[in-house]
């Protein structure tokens, strides 16, 4: 049962494709066409899993690139029919160098959307370079690590956050690495709510 | 005029919202784990599609959007800085 499984060689999700992952799907495509190295993080990843719940955007991290090639990845984007909601996006490079986002959509739309940034700190840069495969409807993307995952989401503590790492750690228990899972734990000072979910 | 369970005789209304659901997220697992993909795949993306269908209906500004979470968070911030004192 379930459909979710957390393999050796990634993630397997045996359930059809929602918008959220449909959208995930094409905007990695059209990255990987342009080997910019990129991972999806955060809530879509507990909605990945099958998690339910909604958001308003998808948050991806794409590898710190040129002006030149991110002006390519732009012209890409345009040309597959996506605009930037909140800013267009030729201002994708000056947004992005300067910390900052910038929201990609499908044409005319402003939901679902990705929120697309450079990683910021050490964790963005982890998820980025230990991301692992993920693959639903025959189509694979990357993800962050899901111990990871779960230590930032207690992090951050919002209710929401605390409720998509119970998810990922109830569904995936002993198929998780408890050791990596406690080392972020530990580097981002989360252990008295980790205490708390492993009591769930 | 709560429409959560998990409702406590002594909470706030603040509080209450603001509890983490966990009983529900763990039963919402079990019953992922229980059921084949075909049972729970489209209940989970009647959630997503749904939210999907109504924000499509609703043509909100980016600018709306940022006030909407701007206000949020203040308020939440201001909770929090209420809280510590």
């Amino acid at each position: 049962m379930s459909g979710v499984e957390l393999t050796d060689s990634g993630l397997v999700v045996d359930r059809e494709p929602n918008g959220f992952d449909e959208l995930a799907i094409e905007f990695s495509t059209l990255a990987a066409q342009h080997d910019i190295d990129h991972v999806f993080i955060a809530g879509y990843v507990a909605i990945l899993t099958g998690r339910s719940r909604s958001t308003e955007d998808i948050d991806v991290f794409i590898q710190p690139c040129s002006e030149a090639e991110i002006d390519a990845f732009v012209a890409e984007l345009e040309a597959a029919d996506y605009w930037g909601p909140a800013m267009p996006l030729s201002a994708m490079y000056d947004n992005l160098s300067s910390g900052t986002n910038i929201w990609v959509a499908p044409d005319g739309e402003m939901s679902p959307r990705l929120e697309v940034k450079f990683p910021g700190d050490e964790f963005d840069r982890a998820s980025l370079s230990n991301a692992i495969s993920a693959s639903i409807d025959g189509e694979t993307i990357p993800i962050g690590p899901l111990e990871l995952q779960i230590a930032y989401k207690l992090a951050l503590g919002g209710r929401t956050d605390l409720e998509d790492a119970a998810h990922l750690y109830t569904l995936f228990g002993e198929t998780l690495s408890t050791a990596r899972l406690e080392t972020w734990v530990e580097k981002l000072g989360t252990e008295d709510e980790y205490a708390r979910l492993t009591e769930l | 005029m709560p429409d959560s369970q998990n409702s406590e005789a002594n909470a706030t209304v603040g509080e209450i919202a603001r509890e983490p659901r966990f009983d529900a997220v763990v039963r919402w697992v079990e019953y992922i784990q229980n059921n084949p993909p075909e049972v729970w795949g489209p209940q989970q993306n009647a959630v997503v599609d749904g939210q999907i269908d109504s924000a499509a209906a609703v043509d909100r500004s980016p600018e709306e959007i940022r006030k909407i979470r701007s206000f949020a968070d203040d308020v939440l911030a201001e909770r929090e800085e209420s809280s510590e004192e």
